[in-house]
């Protein structure tokens, strides 16, 4: 989360989450006063990709909806609270939102233009629309057995991010519920218990709640035990339902039952422990369970309704369950002075499920993950189609934020391009170690990770009645699923159905601030990748992984189960990443910090015959697979500023962008994966996306963010 | 590029650190651990941020030299939820500096949103201010709330969080000179607020009940003092000391949440 996302942060905790403002008054001088509070943020963006759907970087979502780089709007933010007596709050919050709110609408003023795309007066997006983003009573009894209770709304942030999630930062309103909480034992006991009602928006297959919605929720409790400053444990257990009609049930008389959609219990305990000085320990263990009617994806032949309805979903198509831990050892002090040292062991299951669990603004595990892997780039080197796949993502550039590991259905709807990306990792197994040394001024941090994966598998784990991998019934979510056949994989797709995977991370970072002036920070960084995938592993898997082809390009010719080459669909990308800051208080206001940043990737996507697997219109030209074997560099120069008066903040990054795509082919010789080099006089290379240039693609981004808030 | 010349990368820069410098004495405090709680009865917000131990000073150090780092450990390991980028984010420490030890000289007032004061012997000349917070929106927001306190607070050019320990460096000239290791110091740990109570210095409030984000086992008004944790005298880390902090702590407030009895802080030395 970036400053400015801190800062809504707070203002929306201090309407919504019981922070009034605490005047200088005496106590019941306070009560029954209404103080009001909050925001105005103006946001200016500017690039040259041209996209103007909405005021935010990321280009997905809805129709009209989605994001670009140009524009400039403003949003209200007003809150209120009020200690109405000494057992009763309120807070609440009313907002209003960019999307397509351009200062260019002129208010929103008049008729839709649908030549110009330009949605009218009577379309909430581009209206300067306000509308009440939550409220809350909390109370307060004053009884032994229970010290508050909440109904409204809430960002859920008492619990964790392995079941319920909190809910991010600009819609940390949207979930209601009830709220109890209370203490025993001199308050070394504490409990939390809350319904909470599932978001018929997202919080179930296909990322719906079916068609009875209004009382499905999530019962979620916790008890957390502190007896003394050594340790502590929590144990927690949530049961989510989402109920609908029996069709069975054909009497009205005597009211209609209900049956479930699904279903999601999960069990957990954390604990932490740090009485030893030089280590301090903390675990976590959770089991999921998961139950799903069989009907709701139609995933067997025989199911009613479109066989995989279930592609674009959070959740598996069958019933599931699996565990998920970590287990984190920090030792304080190691061999020399100034030298500490954090172990993650870590396994988030391939069937843990959590359909409440956070999908971003949380981090799971201790390993940066896959920054520096151009996420969200949608690259689109080989057609430049501005029609086409390249109006998703974020462009060439990609996030320069920070990855967050999230074990919900990772959502990054409604960011710019400086905020962090969240990655979902199931399946993520292995270690991370982050060696930190404190020498005077310098301070070093590394990272060594090795990955494996619980979704290492053929066919998604299922054989046919011969014993040979068969794909079908295979119960994983493919989502966007062929983003994996280029850089870091897509973001909310962690399911591939063959797989053989391992991943390493390398990374180091120095830091040191130069004695002069005002002190000039100092950083530099550089970071390894590698991420090996040997996909199919059997010669039987490739006549079930590449049994045909949709064509989408008339002059590729396919290659159906590549011939029998085992290791033509073998995956490699190497990235390496070097970057260098400096950054100086130039006045007692203003700190600026240039940075330049040098990325490249090296990556075989396997031979020209491979395609991904079950790869359809996605394939084609203005699809969003793309071909990408080959090296491709970026440089990134960026210009970030914070200038801060009284009352009011400006923040701002500025990027530029440039680098090369270099492709390289490769093909099936006996067998056997080798290069192939184009003969003379050919221009191009067929591939399943397309005919390929073989020349270098020169590319370049420019990109704006620079926002205002003032609080009041 | 090649695996030999990662590895060398890598080799470079460990051997690079490794012939760093060594670091210096200075004056060192240790405090108890667990009374993290004000003056004995204040509770940590309900949110998962908040983690055990995140407010419970158990050592404080300057080290020695013309700019010396002020290093305040708590006894949680810090974290980032915020994503301020300096390594830590719930927290925020006020260290008051007593230079001469004379009665009379210096502020006996806390600074805003704290509701402490100090003994006359006990006055501070300098306060030092480590916050996640960039350093320009501290200094905007010392002169909105403290501009009558702004020539002797001190906002380090750079602070940063690792392991259990904040770092601020600060210059000694700004300190205006002398020698740290004879001062008096109280720390006061308190929470990192981004959207304070217009009249509060990026600290967050103890009402009476505790919330998502807000501590509780105080008082609804402003009559208690809104810390956490502070230097228990002697200084030594004994759990006897513990006592002493309640003790110092104490205050009263009316029966309408007036203050009666301000909480009155003294200075702890070597």
């Amino acid at each position: 989360m970036n400053l400015r996302n801190v800062t809504l942060a707070a203002a929306v905790a201090t309407a919504m989450l019981g922070l009034a403002p605490k005047a200088t008054l005496a106590a019941d001088e306070q009560y029954g006063q209404l103080k009001w509070f909050g925001s105005i943020y103006a946001k200016f963006l500017d690039g040259d990709r041209r996209y103007e759907n909405a005021l935010y970087n990321n280009a997905e979502g809805q129709t009209n909806d989605s994001g670009g780089d140009q524009g400039q709007g403003i949003e209200l933010e007003l809150m209120l609270s009020s200690q109405v007596s000494k057992q009763v709050e309120i807070g609440a919050r009313i907002h209003s939102r960019f999307n397509q709110n351009f200062w260019a609408n002129n208010g929103g003023f008049g008729p839709a233009n649908p030549s110009t795309g330009y949605l009218g007066e009577e379309d909430p997006r581009v209206n300067q629309y306000i509308k009440l983003r939550g409220a809350w009573a909390r109370i307060t009894p004053g009884y032994d057995w229970i010290d508050s209770a909440t109904i409204g709304n809430s960002d859920w942030g008492m619990f964790d991010p392995f079941t319920q999630g909190k809910v991010r930062y600009i819609d940390r309103d949207n979930l209601a519920g009830f709220l109890f909480q209370g203490s025993a034992v001199d308050k070394t006991l504490r409990w939390d218990l809350a319904r909470v009602t599932l978001s018929r928006q997202y919080q179930g297959p296909q990322f719906n709640t079916g068609k009875l919605f209004a009382n499905d929720a999530n019962y979620v409790g916790q008890l957390k035990y502190t007896p003394n400053p050594d340790w502590n444990a929590t144990l927690i257990a949530m049961y989510a339902r989402d109920k609908e009609l029996d069709e069975n049930d054909t009497n009205a008389l005597n009211g209609t039952g209900v049956d479930s959609r699904y279903t999601n219990q999960i069990y957990g305990i954390r604990g932490q422990y740090s009485g030893l000085g030089w280590l301090d320990l903390k675990g976590s263990f959770y089991y999921s369970d998961f139950d799903i009617d069989e009907s709701v994806c139609n995933l067997e032949p025989n199911d009613p309704g479109p066989p995989n309805g279930c592609r674009f979903s959070p959740t598996l198509m069958r019933d599931a369950d699996d565990y998920a831990f970590t287990v984190d050892l920090n030792f304080n002090e190691l061999f020399i002075d100034g030298l500490s040292m954090g172990v993650q062991f870590f396994r988030i299951g391939s069937d843990y499920q959590s359909t409440t669990a956070a999908r971003r603004e949380s981090d799971v595990l201790l390993t940066e993950g896959l920054e520096g892997t151009w996420q969200w780039g949608t690259p689109n080197y080989n057609f430049g189609n501005r029609g086409g796949a390249a109006k998703g993502g974020l462009g060439w550039g990609a996030y320069d934020g920070k990855m967050e590991q999230v074990v919900g259905s990772a959502d990054n709807d409604f960011t710019d391009f400086d905020e962090p990306v969240a990655f979902q990792v199931q399946g993520w197994e292995g270690i991370t170690l982050v060696p930190k040394l404190v020498l005077g001024d310098w301070e070093f941090v590394g990272e060594y990770s090795y990955i494996d994966f619980s979704t290492n598998w053929q066919a998604c784990g299922l054989r046919n009645a011969a014993g040979e991998p068969d794909k079908t019934g295979c119960i994983y979510p493919r989502m966007e699923g062929t983003h994996a056949w280029g850089y870091g994989g897509d973001y909310r797709s962690p399911y591939a159905p063959y797989q053989d995977r391992e991943m390493q991370i390398f990374a180091l970072k120095a830091m040191y601030t130069v004695d002069f002036g005002n002190g000039v920070d100092l950083m530099a960084r550089y970071k390894y990748i590698s991420d090996e995938d040997d996909r199919v592993n059997s010669q039987a898997g490739l006549v079930d992984a590449y049994p045909s082809y949709k064509q989408t390009n008339p002059d590729w010719i396919p290659n159906m189960a590549l011939g029998g080459c085992v290791g033509c669909d073998n995956r490699r990308a190497d990235y390496d990443t070097y970057g260098f800051s400096a950054g100086y208080q130039l006045h007692p206001d203003l700190y600026a910090k240039l940075i330049y940043e040098y990325f490249t990737v090296e990556l075989i996507d396997g031979t020209i015959d491979v395609a991904p697997v079950s790869c359809g219109d996605e394939c084609a030209p203005a699809g969003w697979a793309e071909y990408l074997t080959g090296k491709t560099d970026k440089n990134r120069v960026g210009l970030n500023f914070s200038y801060f008066l009284s009352g009011v903040e400006f923040g701002g990054t500025f990027d530029y962008l440039w680098g090369t795509y270099d492709p390289s082919f490769f093909t099936d010789l006996d067998g056997r994966r080798v290069k192939l080099i184009p003969a003379a006089g050919v221009t191009a290379v067929p591939t399943v996306v397309g005919n390929i240039p073989i020349g270098d693609t020169n590319y370049s981004q420019y990109r704006m963010k620079v926002f205002m808030k003032v609080s009041f | 590029m090649n695996n030999k010349a990662r590895i060398a990368i890598m080799a470079l820069a460990a051997g690079f650190a490794l012939a760093g410098v060594t670091r210096a004495e200075g004056v060192k405090f240790q405090d108890p651990t667990g009374d993290d709680k004000g003056p004995g009865n204040y509770t940590y917000p309900t949110d998962a941020v908040y983690t055990q131990g995140s407010f419970d000073l158990i050592e404080f150090e300057v080290t020695d030299g013309d700019n010396p780092n002020v290093n305040v450990t708590v006894n949680g390991r810090l974290a980032d939820p915020w994503g301020m980028g300096v390594g830590f984010a719930t927290q925020m420490v006020f260290i008051f500096i007593d230079k001469d030890g004379e009665a009379g000289k210096g502020h006996t007032e806390g600074l805003p949103g704290l509701n402490i004061q100090f003994a006359p012997d006990s006055a501070w000349e300098k306060v030092i201010i480590l916050s996640p917070q960039p350093a320009s929106r501290v200094g905007a927001e010392i002169k909105t709330k403290a501009a009558n306190f702004a020539a002797d607070i001190v906002v380090p050019r750079r602070t940063t969080g690792s392991g259990k320990t904040i770092t601020g460096k600060v210059s000694l000239g700004d300190l205006g000179g002398g020698d740290p290791s004879k001062w008096g110091y109280q720390v006061v740990v308190q929470s990192n607020e981004g959207f304070p109570d217009k009249s509060d210095l990026l600290t967050r409030n103890v009402n009476e009940f505790e919330g998502q984000h807000r501590f509780g086992g105080g008082n609804d008004a402003s009559c208690d003092p809104e810390l956490m944790d502070i230097l228990a005298p002697k200084g030594e880390g004994k759990p006897e000391e513990a006592q002493a902090q309640y003790e110092m702590l104490k205050h009263e407030c009316g029966a309408d949440g007036s203050s009666v009895k301000m909480a009155t802080l003294q200075m702890v030395r070597k």
